[in-house]
């Protein structure tokens, strides 16, 4: 059951090794975590228990689909276009840190997974998303 | 093959993380099953010479590897990543392909040993 005074964190990433581990990571700092593998499961899990997440920690490189048209996709709906999405990729490259400025992403966080530098990377998008500072109201 | 070939750094992964052991014997469960996966994934997408997915499969491999602090791995796999984005695959990097394969199974025994660990 899910701390309704946390922010909500939803990870999509068709890797388990890595959904698990930023799990581990995340809740070990309090946030709800929620997690997701593909489209299907991200519509699932972004609206649980009536509750919206709060953060949409993206990979690009889905086995089926590409992180950027799941972005757009969400941006469709107005219940859920306002949610900050940060990007977990191991594809750093110039054309797509471009793509992602354009399309208002927040961050750009390359794979490996530092453990520090993600905690840290999340809890500026957190504090500098309106009425999200680091904790729901 | 010497047993550092296939290392993992267990010790930097728990530190890195704040977790206990066991917790990391958990993780290093689901990383050791997703390796196996990884693994017949790309034997397939190579036996049909699909280097699209083969590339796909190699950047999630490298990115798990790193993770996960299975350092030889992901140096293979930064490697052969590397031949496919520059379109130079060759004889050589099927050789390379057969080391990664080798470092994969050695390092799923090294992940064994550290899951019967107390």
């Amino acid at each position: 059951m899910e701390n309704d005074t946390k922010p909500i964190i939803l990870v999509v990433d068709d890797s388990s090794s890595i959904r698990f581990q930023v799990k581990a990571i995340l809740e070990k700092e309090g946030y709800n975590v929620r997690v997701a593998g593909n489209e299907i499961g991200m519509f699932n899990a972004i609206d649980e228990y009536g509750q919206i997440a709060d953060l949409i920690l993206m990979d690009l490189n889905l086995k089926d689909e590409h992180g950027f048209d799941l972005i757009s996709k969400l941006s469709m709906f107005d219940r859920y276009k306002h949610i900050p999405v940060a990007i977990l990729t191991e594809q750093v490259d110039r054309d797509n840190v471009s793509t992602a400025r354009r399309m208002g992403i927040k961050d750009y966080i390359a794979k490996p997974i530092n453990p520090e530098l993600l905690k840290n990377r999340i809890k500026i998008i957190l504090m500098n998303s309106v009425g999200k500072a680091g904790f729901r109201r | 093959m010497p047993e550092s070939f296939c290392s993992v750094d267990f010790d930097e992964f728990i530190c890195e993380m704040g977790i206990d052991k066991d917790t990391a014997k958990e993780l290093y469960q689901v990383f050791r099953d997703e390796l196996l996966d990884q693994k017949s994934s790309f034997l397939e997408a190579y036996e049909v010479k699909d280097f699209q997915k083969l590339q796909k499969i190699i950047h999630n491999i490298k990115g798990i590897s790193g993770s996960y602090k299975a350092g030889h791995i992901y140096s293979t796999a930064q490697n052969i990543d590397l031949i496919l984005k520059e379109k130079k695959f060759n004889d050589d990097s099927v050789k390379l392909l057969n080391e990664l394969v080798n470092i994969m199974g050695e390092t799923v025994s090294v992940i064994n040993n550290f899951l019967c660990t107390v």
